[in-house]
C-alpha cells in the first residue's frame, strides 16, 4: 500500500509502548498492532485524532505517502546496506 | 468493541434471532414432514403402483426388472382417450391418460442389463446423495448463521463457500434427476416401442429448480460482497 504508517517511529520518539498507547487511545492492542504493521485498510479520523493527541504530533508524522517507485528504491537501498 | 456489534441494538438482534428461529422451525418441519411421508409411503405402499410391483417381485416366473413412473403418453387423440361412463349429470366426458407408470417383469437380460437403466440408477443415486448433502449443508449453515448473528459477524467466507456448494449441488442434482428420467424413458421406449403405449421421449428440464439454484448462487455472491465489506470494516481502525 502507498500509505505508510510510521506509528512505531513516533512511539519510540515518545518512548511509549504499544500497550500504553492502546490504553490511552482506547483501542485494543491487536487493532493497534494491525495499524502499526500497515495491515489496516482504513483509519477513522476519530482514531487518528486520539493518536495525535496522545503522541503530541501531526497526522503527517504518523502517515506518509510513498509512491511505489519510491518504495522500490527504498527497498533496494535497504538490500544494498544489508549486503 | 466491534463496530458492527455496537451499531446493532439488542432489540434488533433479538428480532433477527426470532425470525431465524421461525425459519429454522419451518425448515425442520418440512424436512420431518417429507421424511415421515416418505417412510409412510414405503411402509404402506398403498399409493405407489411401483412400490406394489416391487413388493410383488415376481410375476409368474419372470422377475421384476424395471419400473418407471410418470411416462408421458404419445400425443395421439385416439389412443389413451376414454369416454367416462355412468356420468350422473348427463353429457359426455372424455378422459385422457397423459402419464402412466410401468413395471416390467422379464427374463430378458437385455432389459435388466441395459446401460440406460444402469446410468439412470447411478444418476438417481447421485441425486439422492446430493439432496442429503444439501440438507446437511443447509443445517450447518443455519446453525453457523445463528452463532454469527450473536457475535455480529454474519458475512463469513465459510458461509459463502457453503452457499456456493448448495447452489452447485442443486444445479447438479436437477440435471442428474432430469437426465436419469430421460434415460428411464428411453429404456421404457425400447421395451414399449411396438405397443400402443409408446411413451414420448423428451428431455424435460425443471426450470424452477434451476431458477432456485441460481438464486442461491446469487445470494452467495451477495454474501461474498458483504464478507469483503466486513473484512474492510474489521481492518478499519
Amino acid at each position: 500500500m502507498a500509505i505508510v504508517v510510521n506509528l512505531d517511529v513516533m512511539m519510540s520518539r515518545r518512548k511509549m509502548s504499544l500497550s500504553e498507547l492502546s490504553e490511552r487511545v482506547d483501542i485494543t492492542p491487536a487493532n493497534l498492532s494491525i495499524l502499526k504493521t500497515g495491515k489496516a485498510k482504513a483509519v477513522r479520523f476519530s482514531t487518528l485524532e486520539r493518536i495525535c493527541q496522545v503522541l503530541d504530533c501531526q497526522p503527517g508524522d504518523v502517515l506518509e505517502y510513498r509512491s511505489d517507485e519510491a518504495k522500490w528504491q527504498l527497498d533496494e537501498a535497504v538490500l544494498q546496506v544489508e549486503d | 468493541m466491534h463496530l458492527y456489534q455496537g451499531s446493532m441494538s439488542m432489540d434488533h438482534t433479538t428480532n433477527t434471532i426470532r425470525r431465524l428461529w421461525l425459519i429454522y422451525a419451518a425448515f425442520v418441519g418440512i424436512v420431518l414432514f417429507c421424511a415421515a411421508l416418505f417412510f409412510l409411503q414405503l411402509a404402506s405402499s398403498e399409493d405407489s403402483f411401483l412400490l406394489r410391483q416391487v413388493g410383488r417381485t415376481v410375476s409368474g416366473d419372470r422377475p421384476f426388472v424395471l419400473g418407471v413412473t410418470d411416462l408421458p403418453c404419445s400425443d395421439s387423440d385416439t389412443l389413451h382417450t376414454f369416454r367416462v361412463e355412468g356420468v350422473a349429470t348427463g353429457g359426455e366426458i372424455l378422459a385422457r391418460v397423459s402419464t402412466f407408470d410401468m413395471a416390467v417383469f422379464s427374463n430378458n437380460a437385455d432389459v435388466s442389463s441395459s446401460p440406460l437403466v444402469a446410468w439412470a440408477f447411478v444418476l438417481q443415486l447421485f441425486s439422492m446423495l446430493a439432496m442429503l448433502a444439501i440438507v446437511v449443508l443447509v443445517v450447518i449453515m443455519l446453525t453457523a448463521v445463528h452463532r454469527t448473528i450473536r457475535s455480529g459477524r454474519v458475512f463469513q467466507w465459510r458461509n459463502v463457500r457453503m452457499l456456493r456448494a448448495v447452489g452447485v449441488l442443486m444445479l447438479l442434482m436437477t440435471l442428474a434427476v432430469d437426465t436419469s428420467l430421460f434415460f428411464e424413458r428411453k429404456a421404457a421406449y425400447a421395451v414399449l416401442q411396438s405397443t400402443d403405449w409408446v411413451p414420448q421421449i423428451r428431455y424435460t428440464i425443471h426450470f424452477t429448480r434451476i431458477f432456485f439454484a441460481l438464486v442461491v448462487l446469487f445470494v452467495a455472491e451477495l454474501i461474498h460482497i458483504g464478507q469483503t465489506m466486513q473484512q474492510e470494516q474489521d481492518l478499519t481502525i
